[in-house]
Order: structure tokens, then sequence, then C-alpha cells
């Protein structure tokens, strides 16, 4: 069992020595380990901006997620504040156990420090969980926009054993990193070997010795705006503007991406349950390609059943897999508390439920207003046809009297 | 064959030697990122191979395998063992503005006089990177970005020629605080190790803080330092200790940056406004290191004035690499005008014995 130790704070900016260093870390740091937090993320704390035709382009804010050999990790968020040439940072740092599940969940934090100097907001990593939910929304809504980037980024982590690769293009890759997570975390990441979700949201160039993949630490999922001209790069790139060769995982990576849009909180159990007999990463990919490929494929049956009003996703107290937080070596998702339903599906099935109820009622309505009219017209027809009763002359009564005496 | 196929070279980059072999020539993919066999014109046309050629890579065998892959241009083999100029000084001092400066004039061919100094880039796709992030940002008036911190990764080469000497000239730019950190073992700065030439470079704020703006005061923590010009330049002390015996066999400059802040200070008002018509002429490298150590010496700036006593060839020189101070939006205003860069290169040059021996002994410090 690991020492769970906590997550600490380092921000960055120019110092009083001069140049970039720690301006300011939270107390459970050493001196020795504020240096080695210094040394490890020193290269990649610039924000250095990308060149267009129209000249200079930083995003306001990016961020960048590394796990190191040791078990260690770092979020680090770099704001476009440019002092002369030094932009600030803050680092979160703390076990990977704590910080893989949060890593994509953090930008709407409102205890980033843009400002190198400002006093830190020290809070408990469980209330980051509270932002999760917020985010996803906003990612769903991004992705919806554009789905050919994510059915790219999901072929890209498909086909490749140990993705590394260079999303080119996008100036705010965050939400489909974030969905591409929540697609494919329940596919790669298997009992005994979690998948490593680092990524770095901006970068000016992928050659950089900093971006290869031998370096410890240097995240799967590198972003830069454009391509540099020159340098070698050991990762596959991917972005706009590139057709992508279609490859035997591409058809998957269509189906995945269009089950869990059409249905994003059924989609993990779904996924999850399809999956519970398939430990193998490979095999897992063999078992849903062949889903895919089978003339009456499994993944349509299991996809047919979330359409319409989706079922809520509860967990089965009786399902006899383990759970994963049981299993050791499991990180992410160990600690990832179960995600209900989401504020934004929610909302849009209540929609849904709301229109077909209003058609039903538009359809009674209408059954109703016709079911009068007929009975109205009934009881007109009635009364104008109704035949007037012929007069019966009705005979006076015959009295016949006895003969009186005379 | 290539008759210079067993030659023993050194590369800049991982600072090894090896022979030269270029069997296995290489051409870069811009779009894949990587390099692949390169393929030769079909008819075999002499001008095609020449032309393919200055495109076509060698990779490094690295034999001390300390080094992630690196490449050398097809070409490198053609010229004599590189001259590394190395950039030492403080963060923010200037030093990207000033070398990016003296790429452009040199490159440009201005300024060269009668030396006869010639240049072109080395490395065909490193030098569009560098164009386009450097070159073409100080043409269109604004500020360079920041140097980042890579190791073993020079800013740019070039291939200049004087003359009968042909030879590459490698410029290493770090960020100012890499030497001072320890980072990845100190390899950030182990180019010092390899390095023909020093280029010392402090700004003039730090050396006369009356002289700094209050953009500098703010945001320059360490103009606030209470022992001014007279505290330790601690950048430049640990990259002497990084050099061979302190390196004082290699020729230096010290540039003074920034030095348009000094327009109005005799007699630094004077140099500034001096033409030196592109020659290297010893008596005004003698008067002008005077008239700079004696600046130095009066604001207590000790650290700049003993790299003059103990570097065997130094000169001392105002500079100004854009003319003026950026604005609040990253723009140079009033226009770019870069004053004096190219005398500092040029005394190094004749230095480092790449323009003519008759304008060098006689300037430098010796």
């Amino acid at each position: 069992m690991r020492d769970m130790r906590p997550v600490e704070q380092i921000l960055f900016g120019l110092t009083a020595q001069g140049g970039l260093g720690i301006t300011k870390a939270s107390n459970g740091l050493s001196t020795y380990q504020r240096q080695r937090w210094d040394h490890r993320l020193d290269k990649y704390n610039r924000l250095n901006p990308t060149i267009e035709a129209n000249g200079a382009w930083l995003p306001p804010k990016a961020f960048s997620y590394f796990e190191f050999e040791s078990g260690d990790a770092a979020l680090l968020a770099r704001f476009d504040n440019d002092e002369d040439g030094r932009n600030s940072s803050h680092a979160l740092v703390g076990p990977v156990e704590v910080l893989a599940q949060h890593a994509m969940f953090l930008s709407h934090w409102d205890g980033w420090r843009v400002n190198a100097h400002e006093p830190l907001r020290i809070e408990d990593p469980d209330a980051w969980h509270a932002l999760h939910d917020g985010w996803l929304d906003e990612a769903d809504d991004t992705v919806r926009r554009d789905p050919g980037t994510l059915e790219l980024l999901l072929e890209s982590v498909l086909s490749q054993e140990s993705p590394y690769v260079t999303i080119f293009g996008h100036r705010d890759p965050l939400p489909f990193l974030t969905i591409a997570r929540e697609i494919l975390d329940p596919i790669v990441s298997t009992p005994g070997e979690r998948f490593e979700w680092t990524f770095s949201t901006y970068e000016d160039s992928d050659t950089r010795p900093e971006a290869s993949p031998d370096k410890d630490g240097a995240p799967r999922f590198w972003c830069v705006l454009r391509l540099p001209e020159s340098g070698e790069t050991a990762r596959r790139r991917i972005g706009t503007g590139r057709e992508p060769a279609e490859s035997s995982f591409s058809p998957l990576a269509r189906e995945l991406a269009k089950r869990y849009l059409a249905a994003p909180t059924a989609y993990h159990k779904d996924v999850l349950a399809e999956l519970s007999e398939v430990r193998r990463r490979e095999q897992r990919l063999a078992h849903l390609i062949r889903a895919v490929q089978a003339p009456v494929p499994a993944l349509h049956v299991v996809a047919q059943k979330t359409e319409g009003l989706p079922q809520p996703s509860t967990p089965d107290p009786h399902d006899p897999r383990p759970r994963r937080a049981a299993e050791p070596g499991i990180r992410t998702q160990s600690l990832k508390a179960p995600r209900s339903h989401r504020p934004g599906e929610r909302r849009r099935e209540l929609a849904r439920r709301l229109e077909s109820l209003e058609r039903h009622v538009r359809l009674q309505s209408l059954l109703l207003v016709a079911a009068v009219a007929i009975s109205v017209l009934m009881a007109l027809l009635t009364l104008i046809f109704w035949p007037v009763p012929s007069t019966v002359q009705v005979p006076g009564p015959t009295v016949t009297l006895p003969p009186t005496a005379p | 064959m290539n008759p210079l196929a067993e030659r023993v070279i050194t590369c800049p980059t991982c600072l090894d030697k090896f022979g030269w072999n270029d069997a296995e020539l290489l051409q870069y993919s811009v779009e894949e990122g990587r390099y692949s066999a390169a393929v030769w014109p079909d008819d075999g046309n002499p001008d095609k191979v020449a032309d393919a050629r200055s495109r076509w890579y060698v990779r490094c065998p690295n034999p001390s395998q300390d080094s992630p892959n690196h490449y050398l241009p097809a070409t490198y083999v053609d010229y004599d063992d590189p001259l590394v100029i190395a950039l030492v000084g403080r963060p923010l001092s200037g030093k990207t503005h000033l070398v990016v400066a003296m790429i452009r004039a040199l490159l440009a061919g201005s300024e060269v006089g009668t030396t006869e100094l010639s240049a072109k880039a080395l490395d065909y796709y490193q030098h569009v990177t560098f164009k386009r992030k450097f070159l073409d940002t100080f043409e269109a008036g604004k500020k360079l970005p920041a140097t980042i911190n890579e190791s073993g990764s020079h800013l740019a080469w070039l291939a200049v020629e004087s003359g009968n000497v042909k030879r590459p000239i490698v410029f290493f730019d770090v960020a100012g605080e890499d030497f001072t950190k320890a980072g990845e073992n100190g390899r950030h700065t182990r180019f010092l190790v390899a390095a023909g030439a020093v280029l010392f470079v402090e700004d003039a704020p730090h050396v006369l803080r009356s002289f700094a703006e209050s953009r500098d005061l703010e945001r320059d923590l360490s103009l606030s330092s209470p022992f001014g010009a007279s505290a330790t330049n601690e950048f430049v002390q640990e990259a002497i200790h990084r050099l061979p015996d302190g390196g004082r066999h290699l020729p230096a400059v010290v540039a003074l940056t920034k030095s348009d802040r000094l327009r109005y200070l005799a007699p630094a008002d004077r140099w500034l406004r001096h033409d030196p018509g592109g020659r290297v002429d010893p008596a005004d490298l003698v008067a002008e290191s005077r008239d700079v150590y004696a600046l130095l010496h009066r604001a207590n700036a000790a650290s700049l004035t003993k790299l003059y006593r103990d570097f065997r060839s130094c000169t001392m020189h105002f500079v100004s690499a854009t003319g003026g101070a950026v604005g609040e939006d990253n723009q140079y205003r009033s226009g770019i005008r870069p004053t004096r860069v190219m005398v500092p290169l040029l005394s190094l040059l004749a230095m480092a014995g790449v323009i003519p021996m008759a304008t060098r002994t006689e300037g430098a410090r010796r």
C-alpha cells in the first residue's frame, strides 16, 4: 500500500535572483523537494508563442500533466502573463493516485494563481470531484461540434500499443482529451495496467528533446498549434487538415464515439459489463473489433438498448466483478467516485421526455376534440332528424251504460 | 567517393568525435518529423545532386551514446571544424535579441565592410524554423520569444566564408537561469565545453541602475539588489567554471546591451553614433574597450571588469540590439534600429581567426 502523500503546490515566476524560479511553495515541501520539482518542471514551464502568419499566438492558459517513474505526478498550469519573456506557472504536485483522476478536470478550479506572488489556496483534493461534471458537460458540447477530431484521437490510441501522439491545429484540445479518456479508459486501462493519460495542451514544437517519449515524465499527448519545420519526433502526428488513413481500428473508433455521444452515462457501465470477462488490452480490442465487424454486432445491440430514454447506470451491488479500488496497481479508476447522471445529460433526457409527453398530450387533445366534435354532431343530427311522433287518434272511451229500467 | 569521408569531425550537439561516414544519407520529412533514406535525383545530374545534398543529413553516431538521436547536415564535412560561440549572461539581459540581430546582419551581408565575410544557413530545415520564429518576428518589430530550456540544442548555425576560411559558426544561446541550475546534470550548458569563443552579455540597466526604466524595475526583481552593479553575477561565474581552464585562452567579448539607454551619457553616446563601416579597426577596438571598462569600473561592476583582466583576448562594446525598449504590447513601436551589433561579432571572429589576422592582434587586450 502506497503512502498517500498530500498534494502540494508550487508557484513559478520571476525571482529576485533573476530569471524564472520558485516564488512560493506550500509548507509540506522541503527545500530538497522544491529543488527537485524545479529541476523536473523547468524545461516544461515556459509558454513560448507559436508564430503564425498574422503574428504570435499563445493560449491564455495551458495545462500539462506529468507522471514520473517514481510515482510522483504534477499538474502544471501556465499562464500567458508575459513578464519580459517569463510567464508564471502554478504546479500541483503529489502522488499519481490522487492527481491522475483530477488532471483533466481542473481547468476551472479557482485556486489557480496567475500572479506568482499571491497566497496559495490549500484545498482537499476530494473537493475537486465537484468540478468533474461541469467540465464533462462543457467538453461534451465542444466535442459534439467536431466528432471527427475525437475519432482521430480514439483511433490513434487504439492502434498503438504505447501511444505517444502529437495533436496539432487545435487551440483548445483539452475537451477532446477528456472525452477520449472517458471513452477509452475502460478499455485501455486493464486490471493491473493503468493507462497514463498524461498530456500537455500547448507546446510550440514536438521536436524538442523534452517531447521525446524516452524522457521520464514526457506526456503521451502533446499538443501544438502548428508543426515545426525541423527536428525529429517519435510521436505520431494527428490533426486538422490531414486526411487520416483508414485503419482496422477506424470503424471501432467511430462506433465508440457514436455510442458515447448517444448516451454518455450508460456508456461506461455498458462497456465495463461487456469487457468484464476480458482482462488484457489486446483481447479487449479484438473483442470489440469482432463485435463491430459481426453481421448482427453485439455493440449495435448494446447501442440500441441505450437509445431513447437511457436507463440509469446505477452500480449493481450483485456485480461479481471485484471493485477496482480493491485491486493493487489500479490507480486512476480506483479512486474515482462513481459518476451519476450529469446535469447536462439530465437536462437532455428531461427535454426528450417532455417532448414525448407533449406529443402524447397533443395527440390526445386532438382525439378528444375529434370525439367531442363527433358527439356534438351526432347530437345535432339526432335532434334534426329525430322522427316526429305521428298523432294517434285515441278513441274515446266507449261507455256502455247498462240499460236502465223504464 | 567523398575525399573527406575519413575525416574526423566534432559534433556540436553531443561533442563526440567520429569518422565522417556519409554512406547513409537521409532526407527530412516536415510532415512526419522524421528522417528517411535520401532519394537521389533520377538522372544523377551533379547539379541536382549538389542541390539535394544541401538538404540531406547524416545521423550522428554519438559514440558515447549519451544523447538522443541528432543529425548533421551532409555538407557539414565540406567545412573546417565549427566555431562554437557561447552566449553567457543573466536572464533578460538581451542575449537572444543580440544574437538574432547579429545573424540578421551577417546573413544580409551588411556591416561586414572589407572583411569579405559571407554567411549562409548550413541546416536548411533548422534555418526555416529559426527564420520564422526569430528573424521574421524581429523584422516585424516584435519582441522575441524567451529562450526555452533545451539540452544540446543550438540556436542557429551558419556557414561563413572569408578568403580561404570556410567554417561553420554555431551559436549556443540558453536561458540565463540554466547557468545556475544543475538540471539534466548540467547538460543544458555542456556546450561550454566545446566553446571556441565566448560572448558575455550584460545589460546597461544592471550596470547603471539610474538608467533603468520604470518597467524594468517593476518586472525585473534582480534590479532591486541592494548591491546594484557590484552584485555578484553568478550566471557569468558559473559559466566560467564550466569552461575548460576557465576559458582564459578563448577569445571573448563583453557586449553591454540596451546601451540605447545611455545615449545621452558620454562616452557611450559617441560610440553609439560611431559607424565603423564594417571595418575591424584595432585602434577603435582598444578605444571602445577602454571606455566600456571605465564605465563598468565607475559603476563597480567588478564581475565584468574581471573578465577583461582574466581573458587573454577580450574586447568590450556598447551595443543595442533593438535601439529602444519594447512597449507594453510587446511591439517596438518606433521600429527596430540595431546599433553596433556587428562590432563585437567581427571582433570575436577576428580573434578566432575566421577573418584576416591583420585586424585581430592589436585590438584585443593581450
